[in-house]
């Protein structure tokens, strides 16, 4: 039985606070923390429309150089069950989802590419499978790297300016790390970033090297 | 050079309205305090951190739904404190209760104060998490008791009650470590 007016006597309420002093230092979640919430907060939007279909307004208004921003902005676009793709393919729509299969150097070996939970699941192929191209279509790849060891890795490319922070992959599970990128049809070149300073070509996807040896990797998208 | 913090409401205002990236403000704004508190009442840091994150998440999806904007701690603090209750009764098998502090064992002070704040925690999780709630939301971040039962739903004297009972179990427990 709780009576009203009953609270800590004055000398137990110092010793709380004295306590409290002690337990109020400052504590933070560990690195990558918001952009998980963020990619969380991805995932329950795409669980909470996945059966409202976008107008094909929607679909083709994707412009084909888009922002990392941007295209989290638009996820809704193109977060649709296998039916509704399969009616959009056949009109005017198409997606295609790349799934890279990296093991960097430091990484353990991973099967398959994580599960998606999007329309398509992410294949290991080494470059994208289209359907119905169209040139006004913009192609979500999406981008998988297996690095258990890698604190943060980031996608470079020639549709990001080769920014190494414009295109940060997100931990999806431990150690798997994932962005999807809306690309127009055509030749891409790209490559992961490990902790900021290792540049990591995508072993699953055709290689390529620089003049100076840098490692990269080609994505096709939007061709048969 | 100005710098100029715009009031929650307004951040809310932008997300609701559909620019999304602004919801990154409230995350950091509110993220490391969010943090501590249910660091100390779940005892270990993924569970912590997994608690948080579904908070955050469960906070945008019903952001439209926040009527008082200006308090959106507080309306934060309650799905918080939801979360916690919830994941703390799924995990209430596992015998968990010390924080995975890391001590910096290079500074013996800090090595020392470390020790002190194993035992408090230690203690800390010998409360039923009734007495833990309200002691850590009265006397760690220092909210009014009027604060509390918003946010817990729980009646004032039914919280200084709790808080009684968990401040002497506590003096009980570290009589002798702090002092």
């Amino acid at each position: 039985m709780e009576h009203d007016g009953d609270e800590p006597s004055r000398e137990d309420a110092e010793f709380a606070r004295q306590l409290g002093s002690i337990l109020r230092t400052a504590e933070s979640p560990r690195l990558g923390f918001d952009e998980r919430v963020r990619a969380a907060i991805q995932d329950a939007q795409r669980s909470q429309t996945p059966q409202a279909a976008p107008s094909a307004a929607t679909v083709l208004g994707l412009r084909p150089r888009v922002t990392p921003i941007a295209a989290w902005r638009r996820r809704r676009s193109v977060t649709l069950p296998p039916a509704a793709w399969g009616a959009l393919a056949a009109g005017f729509a198409a997606i295609v989802s790349l799934g890279t299969l990296s093991i960097a150097r430091r990484a353990s070996m991973m099967p398959q590419a994580p599960g998606g939970t999007y329309g398509v699941r992410a294949q290991p192929a080494r470059q994208a499978v289209a359907a119905a191209p169209s040139h006004d279509t913009v192609y979500v790849v999406r981008f998988v790297l297996t690095d258990a060891s890698a604190r943060t890795v980031s996608l470079v490319g020639d549709f990001n300016a080769w920014a190494k922070r414009a295109t940060p992959l997100v931990a999806v599970k431990p150690g798997v790390w994932s962005a999807q990128v809306a690309l127009p049809a055509g030749r891409h070149e790209y490559a992961f970033v490990v902790d900021g300073k290792h540049w990591v070509a995508d072993p699953a996807s055709e290689r390529l090297a620089d003049d100076f040896d840098t490692p990269s990797s080609i994505v096709t998208v939007g061709t048969d | 050079m100005e710098v100029v913090v715009p009031p929650d409401a307004e951040i809310i205002a932008s997300v609701v309205n559909g620019d999304i990236d602004a919801f990154t403000v409230l995350v950091q704004r509110y993220r490391d305090l969010c943090f501590r508190f249910a660091l100390r009442i779940l005892g270990n840091r993924d569970d912590a951190e997994e608690a948080l994150q579904d908070a955050f998440v469960r906070a945008y999806r019903a952001l439209p739904a926040c009527r008082d904007r200006a308090r959106f701690g507080a309306w934060l603090y309650q799905i918080l404190v939801n979360e916690c209750r919830t994941r703390a009764t799924r995990t209430a098998r596992r015998d968990r209760h010390l924080v995975d502090v890391t001590p910096d064992v290079a500074d013996p002070a800090s090595h020392e104060d470390s020790a002190v704040s194993e035992e408090i925690e230690y203690a800390l999780a010998q409360l039923v998490p009734e007495q833990r709630e309200v002691f850590l939301l009265r006397y760690v971040e220092e909210l009014g008791y009027d604060e509390i039962a918003e946010i817990t739903g729980v009646g004032v004297s039914a919280l200084k009650m709790r808080a009684k009972r968990g401040c002497e179990r506590l003096r009980e427990l570290l009589e002798g470590v702090v002092r």
